[in-house]
Order: structure tokens, then C-alpha cells, then sequence
């Protein structure tokens, strides 16, 4: 026997499994360890990782086993004379290292969800399990002989980080760390996994068909020492994936196993660069609606849930050590739906006792494209943190479906669906106030340019031969670029009368001419009808007159029209005829944004668009 | 580019100011239209006073 680390008490004989324990330079052996359950952890003893800046090498493991399924804790030797332990549950990690800490009052009896003060910081109990170690193998830094047992209260700190109690023959200690990814540690060294990587070695009882204990059907763990739960394909028998017998635990629906699953149990496909394989089927329903949940494995990255309604898709993980529904990855999330949900089908393995009809209530915070989600089991002071996000089903298609079968296409909008308009508003926000800013900007600097002046006076004179003659004025001259041309017309007329100018701006060099009319009246309804005024647009320099056919009535003996002519200014019309053409579109799409999100939280319990005074 | 068509459009209502202040052209609210240079509706005492003008009026 070799000890490679200092650190290390006892170890596990590869070759007859006995515990040797060292005692100074002698060495004693405690017994035969198990032979450790198959697994597809790819975690080998030898596989180095650095957490945090600091490598390790994995030593040694201990298979633990509780009601409910068993778990791998190994070994890490940090070098210098310390260690930690890196559990391997459920497809994610925590690491934890011993911590000398008063942990006055906590005891077996504290229960799940009560708070505990360590080192002044509130931590929450959130799970309370009695395990025993059923298999171990390579060097550990205590003794832990066949049949030893440990209480653990497992517990979250107020900044979500991971630690554990553990109590032996009265002794407690306490590991504190973080929960982890696969990724986290920067695993190297690794073990090939069966099924996975192609030069994996197959071990013996991989090879060994597995069968159902009911109907005698060959079952295929798909993530053997990972899940704890699975369906006979053949007869609907649930069995305990955690006995090497597969004891049966339940069944499932009468219908379930005809049901015909979009994306079928043992399918691998490539989603985000990740390979997964569908392992397990949920079938879900609250009182509103039904949706299904696809349970996905990968023996490095853990399990995922592909969650499906009406053609809308989301992927989500479990969260462990998350504890709020309003922010998660510093983005804010707001309620959507709070409902008790029924399981009514499932097919496959599961890394939890599935129980055909089990019940949970399920709380959905969403910031599209995310969704997070609470769920806590009757009875159980626990709650479950997920967190997805939203996967086209196209991309879902492409990787799951590779024999040119379709999935439905999404209906409707859904609680955690990109709006789409929003991205619309997100692609021309930049370029709109960009181009906004500059167009007011163009408009400011020719408020300097056109500047309205006085140019001319000129003046014309009726009476009742000339009625249906021309009359003109006198010239005037326009100097400058071209702009508009505003002329005002100014009589004093009797009561109750009018004179009616109609005619034409006339240049004196072409003769071309821009239609005028200035309908002068005088009424006591319309006081102001005895100024009128005629703007003409783009005027260029040239000299001008006004020729004008009058029309007043009889009785209308003479009047001296005078005309005033400013040259300059420009139009605000266009101005605000660009404002709209510049905003159409922007506003467009917010408006269709704005719809989009109603129609989403029509579907909510918590719409914000609905005024509590309607309840 | 992502929203060709926006930009293009956006740009040439900027180009279409700069054009129409230079010119003194006006796309809407100027000139006068056929209709009103037909109009004798000014022979016509409207009813109200800044109300415009209206059918019915006293005819003079």
C-alpha cells in the first residue's frame, strides 16, 4: 500500500478492498469496503482541478447512500497539508473544506428551513439526511469503515454558498464552500465514460443487462448511478434505479406508455455545443394548462429540463444554493404564475423518486428570455430553485430531430418568450435617436438661414368697370436664394362687402406664374377677412408682379388693396413631416412591443396591466 | 446593417430637410389648391364668426 499524501489516514486496497488504516509507521486493516456502485462520473481518482487559483488531485471517494439514492464525496488534497471534499450530486458540485466554528445549539434536531447563526451570518437548514457510506475507494483523510454513518444538515449561506453539519457519534463538524459547475474546477486527467467517450473502457457489469423485476424486460440505465428512478418501458413499473435488483417503487398511467414523445427517450442531440441525451419524460398539468418536460443527461455537465408548451421550449437547470425569485444573475425577475401542479405521466429515469401523481406548487418568475422557478413538494420544507431560459424550437428540432421530422410550431405568446418587437425596438433604438438628434439639429442651423424678410410694398386699386378685367401691380424685385414667397393683402372695405383677387405671381423675364387668391371680405362673423394672405414656395431672385382678376359685388364702388411682400423662412411642415417619418417605424415597433407584453400577461395571475380594482 | 430599409428612409428625410429649407419647398401646408382657387365661397357672410365657412350661409 502507498500513501500519496500526507493527509491521508486510510485507504482502500484495489486489489481485495480491504481499509487500511495507518497508525504512525503500522498500519491496520478495518474491514472490506463494498465494490463501489457503476457510475458515469467521469471523476476519477488521479484527476487533478483548481478552484479558485488553488489545484487539487482527487485521492480517494466515498460512496454515500440515504433513503432516497447515494451520492459520490471525494477526496481533493489541495497540498500543504489540506483538503476538501467535492460532492457529486444530482450533475452539479460543491466544495467544501473543514472549518473550526462554534456551532452552539445546532444539533439533529434543528429541522429543514430553520436559520442558524455561524460566525454572526444567518444560514438557512435546507436539507436533513442521515447517510452511511456503502462503498469507498483511494486514500481519505478519516476512517470511514463499512457501515460508518454521518447526519448531515445541509445549509445555505446569505450569499448562496454551500456548507454542511455533519454529526458523528455526537462530534460535529462543518464544511463550508460553494456550489459548482463542471466547469468551475477545470477538470483534467479525467475518466472516460461508458457510452460517451469512444475509448472508454466498459466495465463488468456495464455489460450486464439489467431487467425489470414485474415483467422481466431489459432495462438500460441511460445515467446509471446518477438517477434514482426508472420506468420499465415495458410494463409502466417504476423501479428503484439505486438497487442493483431494481426494486419496483410505483407505475405510471394507464396511457403513458403509448404516449408518442416528440423527442424520444435515449435521442442525443447537440444543443448549444452540449451533448445530451433525453433520459426521462414529464408530463405536467395545473388547473389552466398541460406542458412537458424533457429530462436530459451529460455525464460532465449534469441534467437539464427541456420544458415544452404549445411549441414554445426552454432549458433549465437546477439552481442549488439560490434562494429569491427576484434576481437571479443580477436580473430582476417579476412573478407570472403561482399554481399547484400535478405530475400525470412519466417515462424514463429520473435522478429523484418519481412518483406518478406527485404534486408540487410551482412559482414562475420571468424576465424573457429567462424564466426562474420555485418548487416546493406537500410536506417537504424545501424548496427547489430552477432557472431556464428560452430555446427556439427550431434549434431544439435541429438537434433532436435528425431524420427530417418537424416540431409544432409555437403558439401564442409564452411566459418567457423573447418579444420580438423589443428586439426590433433594441436594433433601431441606436440609429433612430442618432438620426432624430441630427435631424432637429439640421432644422436648428436653418432657423438661422431662412430668416423672413420685408421686401417690397406694391399696390393695386378697383372699381366696378374693372370687375372680370386684370388689374396688376407694380414690380418688385427678389433678391437672394430661393425661398418662399409670403404676400399679404390689406383692404378697407365696406360692411357686408367683399372683393375677390384671383390670379397669378407673374416673373417679368420668363412670364411664368404662380397661382394667388386672396378673397378680402368684410363681415361682422369674420372681422379679419379683409387681410388675406399667400404663401408661395421657392421663389427664386427675379422681379415680379401680381396680375388679378377682381370679382366684388355691385355695390362695391372702389377699394385700394395693398400688397405686402417678405421673402425667407422656411416651413415647419417639413420639419415635423420628417419627425414622423423618422419615428414611424421606432414607434411601431414599440407599440407592438407594448401589445406583445399584454398579451403575454393575459396569460399571468399577477398581470400588471390589470388594475386590482377590477377583482 | 441591420434595418436597411429604416436607415435609408431616415437619411433621406434628413437629406429631404436640408433640400426643402434650402429650396423653400413645402410638401404640405402650401400652395393653393385647385379647389380653392375655384372657391367663391368668400361671397357667402359665414354664420360664426372664426368658425369658417359654412352651407346655408346668408347668401348677399
Amino acid at each position: 500500500m502507498v500513501f500519496h499524501s500526507s493527509i491521508s489516514i486510510s485507504s482502500v486496497c484495489e486489489h481485495c478492498r480491504s481499509l487500511v488504516v495507518r497508525k504512525d509507521f503500522n498500519v491496520a486493516t478495518f474491514g472490506q469496503m463494498a465494490e463501489l456502485p457503476n457510475d458515469l462520473s467521469p471523476l476519477k481518482i488521479g484527476t487533478k482541478g483548481h478552484w479558485q487559483g488553488r489545484a487539487f488531485t482527487l485521492l480517494g471517494r466515498l460512496r454515500l447512500h440515504y433513503g432516497d439514492g447515494s451520492w459520490n464525496e471525494w477526496h481533493a488534497d489541495f497540498g500543504n497539508g489540506t483538503f476538501g471534499w467535492i460532492a457529486e450530486v444530482m450533475g452539479y458540485y460543491t466544495i467544501s473544506f473543514s472549518q473550526t466554528v462554534s456551532l452552539h445549539g445546532i444539533d439533529e434536531r434543528t429541522a429543514v428551513g430553520k436559520m442558524v447563526a455561524i460566525q454572526g451570518e444567518s444560514w438557512q437548514v435546507t436539507d436533513v439526511k442521515e447517510a452511511r457510506c456503502i462503498a469507498a475507494e483511494g486514500e481519505l483523510p478519516m476512517i470511514a469503515p463499512p457501515g460508518w454513518s454521518r447526519l448531515g444538515l445541509d445549509l445555505t449561506g446569505p450569499k448562496g454558498q454551500f456548507g454542511t453539519i455533519e454529526i458523528v457519534a455526537g462530534e460535529r463538524s462543518f464544511f463550508a464552500g460553494e456550489f459548482a459547475q463542471f466547469d468551475d474546477m477545470h477538470f483534467s486527467e479525467l475518466r472516460k465514460v461508458p457510452g460517451w467517450d469512444q475509448d472508454a473502457d466498459i466495465t463488468r457489469r456495464q455489460s450486464i443487462a439489467m431487467s425489470c423485476p414485474k415483467c422481466g424486460a431489459p432495462v438500460n440505465l441511460r445515467a446509471e448511478g446518477q438517477t434514482m428512478s426508472a420506468v420499465c418501458g415495458s410494463c409502466g413499473s417504476i423501479l428503484d434505479a439505486t438497487t442493483p435488483n431494481l426494486r419496483e417503487i410505483g407505475d405510471v398511467g394507464k396511457g403513458t406508455l403509448k404516449l408518442k414523445l416528440m423527442l424520444p427517450i435515449g435521442t442525443r442531440g447537440l444543443l448549444n455545443n452540449e451533448l445530451w441525451e433525453v433520459v426521462g419524460f414529464m408530463r405536467r398539468k395545473d388547473k389552466w394548462s398541460t406542458w412537458d418536460e424533457y429530462l436530459l443527461f451529460n455525464p460532465w455537465l449534469g441534467f437539464r429540463f427541456l420544458v415544452n408548451y404549445k411549441g414554445h421550449w426552454s432549458i433549465v437547470r437546477i439552481l442549488p444554493g439560490h434562494s429569491t425569485g427576484t434576481v437571479w444573475n443580477g436580473e430582476h425577475f417579476k412573478l407570472f404564475a403561482r399554481e399547484e401542479v400535478r405530475t400525470t405521466d412519466v417515462l424514463g429515469e429520473f435522478y429523484w423518486r418519481v412518483k406518478n401523481g406527485e404534486r408540487a406548487t410551482v412559482s414562475d418568475h420571468v424576465a424573457p428570455p429567462h424564466v426562474l422557478s420555485s418548487e416546493v413538494m406537500p410536506g417537504l420544507n424545501e424548496i427547489t430553485w430552477s432557472g431556464g431560459e428560452y430555446i427556439d424550437h427550431l434549434e431544439v428540432q435541429k438537434a433532436f430531430l435528425r431524420d427530417g421530422s418537424k416540431l409544432p410550431e409555437p403558439v401564442g405568446p409564452y411566459l418567457n418568450e423573447p418579444n420580438p418587437h423589443h428586439h426590433k425596438w433594441r436594433d433601431v433604438r441606436g440609429k433612430f435617436v442618432m438620426i432624430l438628434l441630427g435631424f432637429c439639429i439640421l432644422q436648428f442651423l436653418f432657423m438661422g438661414w431662412g430668416v423672413e424678410k420685408n421686401i417690397a410694398q406694391v399696390h393695386a386699386s378697383y372699381e366696378p368697370a374693372l370687375n372680370g378685367q386684370t388689374i396688376t401691380t407694380g414690380t418688385f424685385k427678389v433678391n437672394g436664394h430661393r425661398a418662399p414667397l409670403h404676400v399679404t393683402a390689406a383692404s378697407v372695405l365696406a360692411q357686408d362687402t367683399y372683393l375677390g383677387l384671383k390670379g397669378r405671381l407673374v416673373e417679368t423675364t420668363t412670364q411664368r406664374g404662380h397661382d394667388v387668391i386672396f378673397p378680402l371680405a368684410n363681415y361682422t362673423t369674420d372681422p379679419d377677412a379683409h387681410v388675406q394672405s399667400v404663401t408661395v414656395t421657392g421663389i427664386p431672385a427675379g422681379e415680379y408682379y401680381l396680375a388679378l382678376t377682381p370679382d366684388a359685388p355691385p355695390a362695391l364702388a372702389a377699394a385700394n388693396v395693398t400688397f405686402t411682400v417678405r421673402h425667407g423662412g422656411i416651413f415647419w411642415s417639413n420639419f415635423w413631416l420628417g419627425i414622423a417619418v423618422i419615428c414611424l417605424w421606432p414607434v411601431w415597433t414599440l407599440l407592438r412591443a407594448s401589445s406583445f407584453e399584454k398579451r403575454r400577461w393575459m396569460e399571468s395571475d399577477f398581470n400588471p396591466y390589470v388594475s386590482n380594482d377590477d377583482d | 446593417m441591420r434595418n436597411p430599409i429604416y436607415t435609408i428612409v431616415a437619411l433621406m428625410s434628413c437629406g429631404y430637410l436640408a433640400m426643402a429649407n434650402i429650396n423653400g419647398w413645402a410638401l404640405l401646408g402650401a400652395g393653393l389648391s385647385r379647389s380653392a382657387l375655384n372657391s367663391t365661397s368668400y361671397r357667402y357672410r359665414p354664420s360664426h364668426a372664426s368658425s369658417g365657412w359654412s352651407f346655408g350661409g346668408f347668401h348677399k
